[in-house]
């Protein structure tokens, strides 16, 4: 038998330890995890916004018959629908889905497209709009929403989205999501004003086939640049409008350059079941 | 370099006794490989793609503890064992410690 | 724009996690170094077979030492990408290095307070994962050492 060593051996420091940077490593991993992950999504955005609108319109109808929503007002509806069937009967050809709409009980003045073709007004929007082109304007934008499909294909964009996220961290996690999340949230968003735009193109369109002018097409646009500067004091009220329709102002440009040189044309009040529902003091 | 889990060495003794040493790594596998682990998952059989991760591991690992031996200037490893251990998912430790000898050819 | 709130945390836990981690290693480092050269005569052998003297000469008990740590939430950021990427994570193998010397050490005081002549035989380290969600990366991990301890006869301590 040997004779035992004299003592412990005095390894070396860093063999099973070696030396790290830890800050380069942690940027460099981020860079890396952070290119790979924007470049897969602005693929799956891509492929989605591409394949969305070929979803035929049956199955998305099928899908979403009936909104959780109540409706309060049953005539306003009906005047609102009339308004929606006339501004979609003077184009030609009339838009291939059809489209509901519906007042919905909301301080908030906003207006959403959603899937199954359906269109919600609040009643807040009611307000900031003073004749009935101010509201087509806004109604032909949430048409032209839904004529491009444009819902289907940013709930799809969201789909892929979440499942490349759920591949990828593997469920649940505030760090990764918090680091990386915030580029996804970003490309979702520069797509949607693509959307916003061309919504905006196709409503002016839509406008000028139905009162031969655009007058008014600015209304609510200019109520909702008023409102933004007191968007501090009305956050609440403001902010939700602001994150989901962004640039008011650009668009408000693109829109005015449209509006004619020449003096005002004549603008129809609101329709009388709508009126009823106004509140003048808020203005 | 001699490895083994024997602590007797055909032929050889042992001059000096250099003590205990050892050699660990912690390594994953990209998620492409961890994707594909998950679905090979479902049909059952080997996961070749964690198989190489242990193998580059214990690799990685033994190399460690033979340059732990050569710092002590042993020419063999006796008693060698392995541990392995899950530290997260799909990152797996791979420890190796032995005993760092200094052996020599037995005078006949 | 004021920056979204989850980053503010997010970026002030890896912040306190780098500047505490890294104070933390050093100074374990530093104490493991101090106290491997204090214990540098008590060996600590993978040997299974007893010198012959020793089968007459000594007493013999289970000693163990242990330990559980856990990275800081700087080192668990990397490991989780790093995790992505594929490769060696060294933030856990610094990890490993310090909770395993500790275990040993541990497992050393326990077989010093034997007395003097002490050698722990057969020495095996043990590694699990103690707490922590799967996705969410390391929590902490145990490491633990045992072996046998052969001290003289004489030694009266227990």
């Amino acid at each position: 038998m040997t004779p035992l060593p004299d003592g412990n051996p005095r390894v070396p420091e860093h063999i099973n330890n070696p030396p790290q940077n830890a800050l380069l490593e942690f940027g460099s991993l981020v860079a890396m995890v952070g290119l790979v992950m924007a470049a897969l999504t602005l693929l799956l955005v891509l492929l989605a916004g591409f394949l969305a609108p070929h979803i035929p319109f049956r199955w998305e109808a099928a899908a979403v018959s009936d909104l959780p929503v109540s409706a309060p007002w049953p005539q306003a509806d009906a005047a609102l629908n009339q308004l929606a069937d006339d501004l979609m009967a003077s184009m030609d050809p009339p838009p291939a889905i059809p489209v509901q709409v519906r007042l919905i009980d909301m301080q908030i003045p906003n207006a959403f497209a959603t899937l199954g073709g359906h269109v919600l007004i609040t009643r807040g929007l009611l307000d900031s709009v003073t004749s009935e082109n101010g509201l087509a304007m806004v109604l032909a934008h949430e048409i032209g929403h839904i004529q491009h499909r444009d819902p289907i294909a940013v709930l799809s964009r969201s789909a892929v989205i979440g499942l490349l996220w759920a591949a990828v961290t593997g469920g649940e996690n505030f760090a990764m999501q918090t680091l990386f999340g915030q580029s996804g949230g970003l490309t979702a968003l520069r797509f949607n004003r693509d959307m916003e735009r061309r919504a905006d193109q196709y409503a002016l369109d839509m406008l000028a086939a139905h009162y031969g002018h655009v007058q008014g097409a600015d209304e609510f646009f200019l109520a909702m640049v008023a409102h933004q500067n007191l968007a501090h004091q009305d956050a609440g009220r403001w902010q939700a409008l602001f994150q989901s329709h962004p640039l008011t102002r650009e668009r408000i440009k693109a829109l005015q350059q449209a509006l004619p040189a020449q003096g005002e044309a004549e603008r129809r009040p609101l329709p009388p079941a709508l009126q009823k529902l106004t509140r003048p003091e808020d203005h | 370099m001699l490895i083994s889990n024997l602590e007797i060495v055909p032929g050889m003794r042992v001059r000096r006794h250099l003590g205990l040493i050892q050699g660990s790594t912690v390594r994953a596998k990209h998620v492409g490989k961890d994707f594909m682990a998950g679905l090979k998952n479902i049909f059952g059989g080997e996961l070749t793609g964690y198989t190489e991760l242990m193998n580059e591991s214990r690799e990685a690992a033994m190399a460690r503890l033979q340059e732990q031996a050569t710092a002590l200037g042993a020419n063999a490893i006796l008693n060698v064992r392995f541990a392995t251990s899950t530290i997260a998912v799909g990152a797996s430790e791979i420890l190796v410690y032995g005993t760092a000898v200094e052996l020599e050819r037995m005078g006949v | 724009m004021m920056l979204p709130y989850e980053l503010i945390i997010l970026l002030s836990l890896l912040l306190l996690g780098y500047v505490f981690g890294r104070l933390a290693e050093r100074r374990h480092y530093r104490s493991i170094q101090a106290r491997e050269d204090q214990y540098r005569q008590l060996l600590v052998l993978a040997e299974r077979h007893l010198p012959p003297e020793y089968v007459t000469s000594h007493e013999s008990r289970l000693v163990m030492g242990n330990v559980v740590v856990s990275v800081d939430y700087f080192k668990m950021m990397i490991a989780t990408l790093r995790n992505l990427v594929g490769g060696s994570i060294g933030a856990f193998e610094s990890l490993l290095d310090r909770a395993r010397r500790e275990a040993i050490l541990r497992m050393q005081e326990q077989a010093a307070a034997l007395g003097t002549g002490v050698v722990i035989f057969n020495v095996k380290l043990e590694t699990c994962r103690v707490s922590g969600d799967a996705s969410r990366g390391v929590g902490s991990v145990e490491v633990m050492a045992y072996g046998t301890a052969l001290y003289p006869r004489g030694n009266a301590s227990r």
